[in-house]
């Protein structure tokens, strides 16, 4: 059990990392990473958009660039980092909820989006197949997830803090929650790290 | 919370439908107010604007 899993730790956690929050994440979650995020969730203008664990709002202004503000659903646990978000960006509608028991009717985005967060959720295959339920058919989900370190040290190190699923994993939980056309990159913020994070996109069916 | 959102939500335990109660609103967004599951009859709150839809046993915890 890794420190962050439980949700009320993690909770904890945001309510004092959010502080700096925004100074250390550029540095695992570049803007290079965020456009890939946005690209591979196909999106149209006028497209209804949920985000699952919105922080502060880093990927929630990339999804805007895309889609008007008024079309975006972001979520999150804690109401402090979801704050910052809100003075960026506020003509999104903001709600607090669960990752893994989402508070909307089947069928309602055209894509979902969520990135960086799926390392705090205690069950992983549920929330990525609340996503794919509230999905059109047709419509994308997209996760971005830190890759799990392949140097044994730092990957203790890392588990005993997040939950750090493989390529693979993912690409079960993508399988298990029914979506298809499943493509994925792996990325980094430098050529030294090139392969810190997972983008898979899957097509609900 | 804009009012006409209540049209996607759902409980996020059953899934129900939900019912909105706008106890105050302004430029026609729910500042406080309350939305309750037809179904399971669970009540989520709306404060400052934005609506709590952690389920309950969460909601206390976090």
């Amino acid at each position: 059990m890794g420190l962050l899993e439980d949700k009320v730790r993690a909770r904890k956690f945001y309510k004092y990392f959010s502080k700096v929050y925004d100074r250390i994440n550029p540095i695992f979650y570049s803007q290079k990473m965020l456009e890939k995020v946005v690209e591979m969730a196909e999106l149209s203008d006028g497209d209804i958009v949920l985000e699952v664990g919105c922080g502060t709002g880093f990927t929630t202004y990339g999804i805007s660039k895309k889609v008007l503000q008024e079309n975006i659903f972001a979520v999150d646990l804690t109401p402090e980092q979801m704050k910052k978000a809100i003075d960026r960006l506020p003509n999104v509608n903001y709600l607090r909820c669960d990752a893994e028991n989402l508070p909307f009717k089947d069928d309602t985005f055209d894509a979902s989006i969520s990135a960086g967060s799926i390392e705090y959720w205690p069950n992983p295959k549920k929330g990525i197949s609340e996503m794919a339920r509230v999905t059109k058919p047709g419509g994308r989900v997209v996760i971005l997830a830190p890759r799990k370190p392949s140097n044994p040290v730092v990957r203790r190190f890392a588990e005993s803090v997040m939950l750090f699923p493989s390529t693979q994993q993912c690409i079960s939980w993508y399988d298990s929650a029914g979506l298809e056309n499943i493509r994925f990159v792996e990325m980094g913020p430098n050529r030294l790290w090139s392969k810190l994070v997972v983008i898979i996109s899957g097509e609900v069916r | 919370m804009r009012k006409d959102i209540v049209d996607i939500l759902a409980c996020p335990v059953c899934k129900g439908d939900l019912e909105l109660t706008v106890e105050e609103e302004k430029n026609g967004d729910v500042i406080k107010g309350s939305l309750e599951c037809k179904k399971c009859s669970e009540v989520y709150p709306i404060e400052d604007g934005i609506a709590n839809m952690l389920p309950p046993e969460l909601r206390e915890k976090v």
